[in-house]
């Protein structure tokens, strides 16, 4: 089947993604403001370098490559990627995929701005009509299930895509969980927000540009010192259960992932524990 | 400043990029559906299993 050449796997996806933030900082004299992009050459030296981190982590923590990203929020580099491997290993992420992270060439000279927008123009025109597979794919499904079952399905779907999707979003203090969360989900923070019984996690919701609401479990971050993790675990414990993503953000220029090993090996435990989200 | 050629090749090489990436998209969300049908009903999941697995063929084979 082609469709094993793709990954497929007949496992539930653990509702872990690590994302690799900040690797335009990586190369000194790498990033064309102009342009928005990576130089070509530091483009090949960054997915090196972050492939290599990909690599160790995945190895350390044995978490598979399929959960981990490398991207920079501020210059929305890489969003589309990330927004992946979300939808991929989200549970229900399916309800995620008619967002647009935001634009990069938003943030390029007008000019390029101008160029990319007319190549857009150019290609969308090419596509014709773009295939919707969800609804190809009910069509199909009546042809094979009874009315009955159908229904079910359709039920169970309705009812599943009335539900915000819920994301934990865990990082050290500065490591860009905001500017994350605003440029993979394209999303504006609609409310404000609240605590989370009474522990320092905090929900947020957020507006997606796509409709529907993000609901944002913004934990307190780990590192500072071993008392806090202690009192930390305790409240991420009573809350990714819950959870449809956790969603955590590492810096990509740095040394020292010790600490975020370990807090991907304990997540990584809970979240094996409730393969579903305990609602 | 007007866009030199490297600009317009650089641009259009990461167009190709986002074309495939967005077809990667498309592709985790069948994924997350098939993964969420298992869970949510698995005996219609068992039924339309097999069919599945050709739609997938039909869409990126």
């Amino acid at each position: 089947m082609l469709s094993a050449l793709f990954g497929k796997s007949q496992e539930t996806p653990i509702r872990l993604v690590i994302g690799l933030n900040q690797v335009d900082k990586m190369i000194p004299d790498g990033w064309d403001d102009r342009l928005n992009l990576p130089t070509q050459k530091a483009e090949k030296e960054i997915e090196r370098r972050s492939k290599d981190i990909i690599q160790r982590l995945s190895r350390y923590t044995h978490l598979s490559a399929d959960n981990i990203e490398y991207y920079s929020a501020l210059k929305r580099y890489r969003l589309l990627p990330l927004l992946t491997k979300i939808i991929k290993n989200a549970y229900a992420g399916f309800k995620l995929d008619n967002v647009q992270p935001a634009d990069p060439f938003e943030l390029a000279d007008p000019e390029v701005k101008a160029f990319a927008d007319e190549e857009r123009r150019k290609r969308a025109k090419s596509k014709g009509k773009e295939v919707n597979a969800k609804d190809r794919m009910f069509d199909e499904m009546r042809k094979i299930l009874s009315e009955d079952e159908l229904n079910l399905v359709l039920d169970k779907f309705r009812q599943e895509r009335r539900i915000p999707p819920k994301v934990a979003i865990l990082g050290k203090a500065g490591v860009g969980k905001t500017t994350t969360l605003n440029s993979v989900f394209n999303a504006q923070w609609k409310t404000s927000h609240t605590i989370v019984g009474t522990t320092q996690a905090q929900m947020k919701e957020f507006s997606l540009s796509s409709g529907g609401s993000l609901a944002v479990v913004d934990l307190p971050g780990y590192g500072r010192s071993m008392a806090e993790d202690r009192e930390y675990e305790k409240i991420y414990q009573e809350i990714i259960p819950s959870c449809d993503l956790v969603f955590l953000i590492l810096q990509a220029n740095t040394r020292d992932f010790a600490d975020d090993q370990e807090m991907i090996i304990k997540i990584s435990e809970w979240l094996r524990d409730f393969p579903t989200p305990q609602r | 400043m007007a866009l030199t050629e490297a600009d317009k090749r650089r641009l259009e090489q990461i167009f190709d990029q986002l074309d495939y990436q967005e077809q990667q998209k498309v592709l985790s969300s069948q994924q997350a559906f098939e993964n969420w049908l298992r869970n949510s009903a698995y005996s219609i999941y068992c039924k339309v299993r097999d069919w599945l697995n050709d739609l997938w063929d039909w869409l990126f084979g």
